[in-house]
């Protein structure tokens, strides 16, 4: 039978169950062990019922003292579990887990004035290791015995003796028997170093346990479980101790001047934060590092905390900056923290491993067999996907470079693997220091963070969703024998494309070999027999896409399936993630989706067009035009019937049109000019001749107009450009390039300059009487001379004013008036204007008649007069 | 470190009597216990026409009601109560002066002991209605502690019943310690009475004697409490009053004032009627179907006065007993051929027959000669 005890001693707030059981054997003057044994507590030298007390003897207990067992509980670390502690139950067996932040030591801080207070009243919170300073008494607790210097209750109190509150129970050092009785309640001055910020802090941290969650500064908006929030408080406290530098401490707490007191900091430099990792064992170190950790927890975002925790801990110097690498227990707000931190100071992959570019940095995480960076490296081409590539880079130089580069860094992302290991994975196609140069993050300003944020989605997705492809596989596979000459006549053939003459099947290889390999085209097994001309070649190679037609594209794609299924690979011929992830990233080439691809098909039509005017007519990166090209294969526009088409384009429409047997009939069989045929074909003269070429008709040898020939019929029958190209079937600028040469065009200027002037106004009147006929004759005449000052018709009108078609019918009026041609008309640009022989005895007649003065009976007068 | 293991809680019996009443659990039931209810009373007819269960279910509840008839408010028991209250109340004086000391005298089977505990009752509740069961510091109340003695209680035995009673958690102490304990509990449980029944069972004779009785010197002077000692013939012991016998005890004497108990007596017309109103009051509370009025105090006061001798122990005990037959036979009613099958106790059985030849020759009666 439990009977209640006369002397009733009621728990004061916050006690430990250990020092109120004392207490109660105290007041009625019995041992520990009598009271124990009262309510069926088994004695241990390590109390685990302090950690939980069991339903049988908590209400044995509650009945001998009239406590509500939840009370008594409560004095229990039971209390505490899940808010400064956890308690592990394995079936019976009870005890503490160490992998709640800061495990707890099996000992008791105290305040020697709350313990003078309270008459030896010990609180439970002492006993967490959150726990160093008391907040009533502004001062920090104290960690051993005044007299023997040894931490309090690590282990029960002797079971024999009756209990003194506030003096120490450890058994003296000099003998054993007796007890040494160090008076715990006197104040110890030696404690010094508490400062108001640390006194604050221990609010915070004590507010937290009681409530059981955190809603302070970063917790404002998103309060979490006291748990969460003290393994924060932990990591960034572990790294303060071990990485803090001096002056960063002194410059927020003046309290580490003391020589020794540094020195016992740096007892913590090697400290890391493990799961085992307990709370640091002097009160002043706890509040050292759990003061900064509040105070830096205490901003209002994950920045401004990296500021404080910078100025804190972060010392700029090259390499791997100290105090930056992860534990796996570092909490996941103490890492972000910590990155933040270290921002400024690290590398693009080292931003990259630690995913600075997000707003909660994430440290790299452990390898494992589904997420190992040789597994990644298997869902990633060498070469970036073109789709992602384009937007991510701007500008065109090194475009292939950057594309391996950022690959390599698609498996820096979040991982513990070098740059080197990358490129190694990724098949060796790049340097290790050139994709480390093209990974600055100045190359990419001031889109870096939009870049790295791209790469760390791209890199989360390939990790949870293995991509269609095989790209390791790929890599592997021998592609000597993709698209076969023999295959490339026969696509040709099939779909009218012109075959080339070795370049545009070397360049169809290639092309097809990076679709499929993923390696960069330069990578190709294939033998380069253009040595010389390399750079045009890879132009050529890269402007492939340019060549497609649909047909062609299809074909050609036939081809890779086919290639594919004979290496018994059922995959896709290309694939690339989703674009989505992407989306709200001010990435470095946005402009990529506004492109108007209905105006590239219909530039790409134009007889001038490549792809470096279509880039630069579409006001996009030439790169981007060719993927669009790849993707959307120009279509030949119907209306396009000019004689000046794209070769490609037009050679497959040239086919329908006439084929071999046809146009071997026309030229070599009825000889009909190369000019002719192309009138009636309704193509351009070097599209005939490329066709004869390639159709393998023979071309009849080319005429060269000699001077003699062409001076007749520039200077002495006045013919146009056009007129003497049409005749030697050649174009007008090579005609003009053949005036110049032979130096005509000097001739032209100076011909006619010697023609007989009418000698007086009598006969000028005479020569001019055919046009006097009918009104206005004479305005008629002063406009002819007055035109003959302009190098054209038009040039005239616009400069006297009038229309051109009427001053053009004026001159032909007065030709007909006078029955001879009065001026040759220009030839822009190379001949002007000039007046005929009789043209210029018009114009000095009229001079002569003007001189003279005449208004003539008639009426008919000189301009202006009527 | 060593591990001295806790005793388990099997302490040796402390060799004092009256277990329930020596602690203060069985204390507190005692006077907190709500007052029985007497059973309805039926007539024969109506008993006969009971059914089995329920029969019976009335025959347990009679028979706990007889079985705790008193005590009854005797004149005796009443003057007794009032001289103790005066003494009590008296008493509240400061520690440094000595609290007066009650010893209570008398034939055994007086009631003595009952009628001290019922006083002690009526004190606790007092007490505790006035100043709550806790004290001002919170601990436990106990305005009357009671100690019984076995003829070789020491002083440690005493001190240690008396840490016992107030549940006490430990076991061990020298009579220092735990004289030392009983002292504090006394003070911090503010208990004002401490009754010691069975006095007399001590060997005063003896070298302990002289002990105890300073023990209980230094008790009155030291402890703030009223010391109410129950004995049989303690004056004829010369125990507390015989001055020449001892000085040390003469002043344990000069503090005591002795009460007597005596039986009940037939010489006086006011001593009979003493007996008669005796006899009504139990009458009045016997629960049988057959009973009427006047069975006890008209039909049976003789013969019951000569069966007890006056003592109210025998007196109670026999009426218990016959009504446990009269109900077990279905009597239902008390007579003199009933009560001549019950037995009591050898002391009244033995008196008894000095007293019949004295009423059967009418020296004695105890009818009234005024009604």
């Amino acid at each position: 039978m439990i009977r209640t005890l006369p002397f009733r001693v009621a728990p004061s707030p916050g006690e430990a169950l250990d020092s109120w059981i004392e207490t109660i054997a105290s007041r009625h003057g019995v041992t520990l062990g009598e009271i124990l044994a009262g309510v069926g507590i088994r004695y241990d030298p390590r109390p685990l019922w302090m950690v939980f007390l069991g339903s049988q003897q908590s209400n044995a207990l509650s009945v001998m003292t009239e406590i509500d067992p939840a009370a008594i509980a409560a004095m229990t670390m039971q209390g505490l579990d899940g808010r400064a502690l956890a308690i592990h139950h394995d079936g019976d067996e009870v005890r503490l887990a160490i992998e709640f932040p800061f495990g707890t030591r099996w000992r008791s801080r105290y305040c020697p004035q709350c313990l003078d207070e309270s008459d030896g009243r010990w609180q439970v919170i002492w006993r967490s290791g959150w726990s160093f300073a008391c907040t009533k008494h502004r001062r920090l607790l104290a960690d051993v015995c005044p007299r023997c210097s040894r931490v309090q209750r690590y282990t029960a109190h002797p079971v024999g003796l009756v209990p003194r509150p506030g003096f120490c129970a450890l058994p003296a050092r000099e003998t054993r028997r007796e007890r040494c009785g160090g008076y715990l309640r006197q104040s110890q001055d030696a404690i010094a170093g508490c400062s108001n910020g640390m006194i604050e802090a221990q609010a915070i941290i004590l507010r937290v346990i009681a409530d059981g969650y955190a809603n302070f500064g970063i917790y404002r908006q998103d309060p979490q479980p006291a748990a969460t929030a003290l393994a924060d408080i932990k990591t960034l406290c572990v790294r303060i101790l071990s990485h803090a530098k001096r002056q960063g401490l002194n410059k927020h707490q003046r309290v580490i001047e003391a020589p020794e007191q540094l020195r016992e900091l740096l007892r913590w430099r090697h400290f890391r934060n493990t799961e085992q990792c307990k709370a640091p064992e002097a009160a002043f170190d706890a509040g050292i590092g759990l003061w900064a950790a509040v105070k830096i927890l205490s901003s209002d975002s994950i920045t401004d905390a990296a500021e404080i925790l910078r100025s804190l801990i972060v010392q700029p110097v090259r390499g791997t900056p100290r105090g930056l690498s992860m534990q796996p227990s570092d909490s996941q707000l103490g890492a972000a923290i910590t990155i933040s931190a270290f921002r400024p100071f690290i590398g693009a992959r080292m931003q990259l491993r630690y995913r600075t570019a997000l707003p909660v940095p994430v440290a790299p995480r452990a390898w494992d067999n589904a997420t190992s960076p040789p597994k990644v490296a298997s869902r990633i081409p060498s070469l970036l996907w073109p789709a992602w590539s384009l937007r991510l880079i701007s500008g065109d130089g090194l475009y292939d470079h950057r594309r391996m580069a950022l690959s390599c860094a698609v498996l820096l992302v979040g991982s513990h693997c070098s740059l080197s290991e990358a490129v190694r994975w990724l098949g060796d196609t790049t340097r290790t220091d050139s994709a480390a140069q093209l990974l600055a993050p100045r190359q990419w300003e001031p889109h870096w963070r939009a870049t790295s944020l791209a790469l760390i989605h791209l890199s989360d997705y390939l990790h949870s969703t293995p991509p269609p492809i095989d790209y390791a596989g790929r890599r592997q596979l021998d592609f000597t024998h993709l698209l076969p000459s023999q295959t490339w006549l026969q696509i040709c053939r099939e779909t009218g494309t012109p075959q080339g003459f070795g370049q545009k099947e070397f360049a169809a290889r290639c092309f097809l070999f990076e679709m499929l390999s993923g390696y960069p085209a330069r990578k190709a097994p294939y033998r380069n027999p253009y040595q010389d001309i390399g750079n045009v070649l890879w132009s050529r190679v890269r402007n492939f896409p340019f060549m497609l037609t649909p047909s062609l594209a299809v074909a050609l794609h036939e081809e890779a399936a086919r290639f594919l299924a004979e290496h018994h690979i059922k995959e896709p011929l290309t694939w690339h993630p989703p674009l989505c992830l992407l989306d709200d990233l001010d990435l470095p080439n946005g402009s990529v989706d506004e492109m108007d691809t209905e105006l590239l098909q219909r530039l790409a039509n134009s007889p001038s067009a490549n792809t470096h005017t279509l880039a630069r007519d579409l006001g996009v990166d030439i790169n981007s035009v060719r993927y669009q090209l790849e993707q959307r294969p120009i279509r030949l526009s119907p209306q396009s019937t000019t004689d000046n088409r794209r070769r490609s384009l037009v050679s497959s429409k040239f086919r329908e049109v006439l084929d071999p047997g046809r146009l071997n009939e026309l030229y070599v069989v009825q000889g009909t000019s190369l000019r002719a045929i192309a009138r009636y074909s309704g193509f351009s003269d070097t599209t005939v001749r490329r066709m004869c070429l390639e159709y393998g008709i023979p071309l009849r040898k080319r005429t060269r107009p000699e001077r003699g020939w062409l001076y007749e019929q520039l200077i002495v029958r006045r013919s146009s450009l056009s007129e003497i190209a049409r005749q030697v079937g050649l174009t007008a600028d090579t005609v003009g390039h053949w005036i110049r040469r032979y130096g005509l065009d000097a001739s032209v200027a100076q011909a006619s300059q010697t023609t007989e002037k009418p000698k007086g106004p009598d006969d000028a009147m005479k020569l001019l009487e055919p046009a006097l006929q009918g009104g206005n004759s004479w305005a008629r005449l002063h406009e002819f001379v007055d035109c003959l000052a302009y190098q054209s018709m038009s040039e005239a009108a616009i400069a006297m004013g009038k229309g051109a078609s009427s001053l053009r019918s004026h001159v032909r009026e007065l030709e007909g008036k006078f029955g001879f041609r009065l001026m040759e008309r220009a030839r822009l640009p190379l001949l002007r204007m000039v007046p005929t022989e009789m043209g210029v005895r018009v114009t000095e007649a009229v001079r002569v008649c003007d001189l003279a003065g005449y208004p003539l009976p008639n009426g008919t007068g000189p301009a202006g007069v009527d | 470190m060593t591990t001295r293991r806790a005793r388990p809680d099997t302490a040796p019996n402390s060799n004092l009597d009256n277990l329930t009443l020596s602690r203060k659990e069985g204390w507190r039931e005692c006077t907190e216990a709500p007052k029985r209810i007497a059973p309805e009373l039926l007539t024969k007819r109506e008993i006969r026409r009971l059914s089995e269960s329920a029969a019976d279910i009335y025959k347990r509840r009679r028979e706990d009601w007889h079985n705790n008839l008193g005590p009854l408010r005797t004149p005796q028991l009443a003057m007794l109560h009032e001289d103790l209250w005066d003494i009590m109340d008296s008493n509240a004086r400061d520690g440094d002066h000595a609290k007066g000391a009650v010893a209570l005298d008398g034939y055994p089977g007086l009631g003595k002991s009952t009628a001290v505990e019922s006083f002690a009752k009526e004190f606790h509740r007092r007490e505790i209605h006035r100043h709550g069961k806790f004290t001002r510091a919170g601990d436990e109340r106990w305005p009357v502690i009671r100690i019984g003695m076995r003829g070789n209680t020491s002083m440690r035995d005493f001190n240690r019943a008396m840490c016992e009673f107030y549940a006490h958690p430990g076991h061990r102490g020298s009579t220092e310690e735990l004289g030392r304990r009983a002292l504090d509990y006394v003070v911090n449980c503010e208990t004002r009475m401490l009754i010691i029944d069975d006095l007399h069972f001590l060997h005063w004779q003896g070298n302990g004697g002289i002990e105890i009785s300073n023990h209980f010197k230094y008790i009155t002077n030291d402890f703030p409490v009223t010391l109410i000692s129950i004995g049989i013939g303690l004056v004829e012991r010369g125990v507390l009053l015989d001055a020449s016998y001892d000085e040390a005890l003469a002043q344990t004497s000069r503090r005591t004032t002795v009460f007597a108990m005596n039986p009940y007596e037939a010489k006086s017309e006011r001593q009979r009627r003493d007996w008669h109103t005796l006899l009504a009051s139990i009458e009045q509370r016997l629960i049988l179907g057959d009973k009427h009025v006047g069975m006890l105090a008209e039909d049976l006061s003789d013969y019951l006065y000569e069966r007890s001798t006056g003592h109210i122990g025998s007196l109670m005990e026999l009426i218990t007993r016959g009504c446990v037959r009269a109900i077990r036979t279905g009597v239902e009613t008390l007579n003199r051929q009933l009560l001549e099958a019950v037995k009591i106790d050898s002391a009244a059985e033995k008196a008894r027959k000095e007293l019949a030849a004295a009423f059967r020759t009418r020296k004695l009666t105890t009818r009234l000669s005024l009604r």
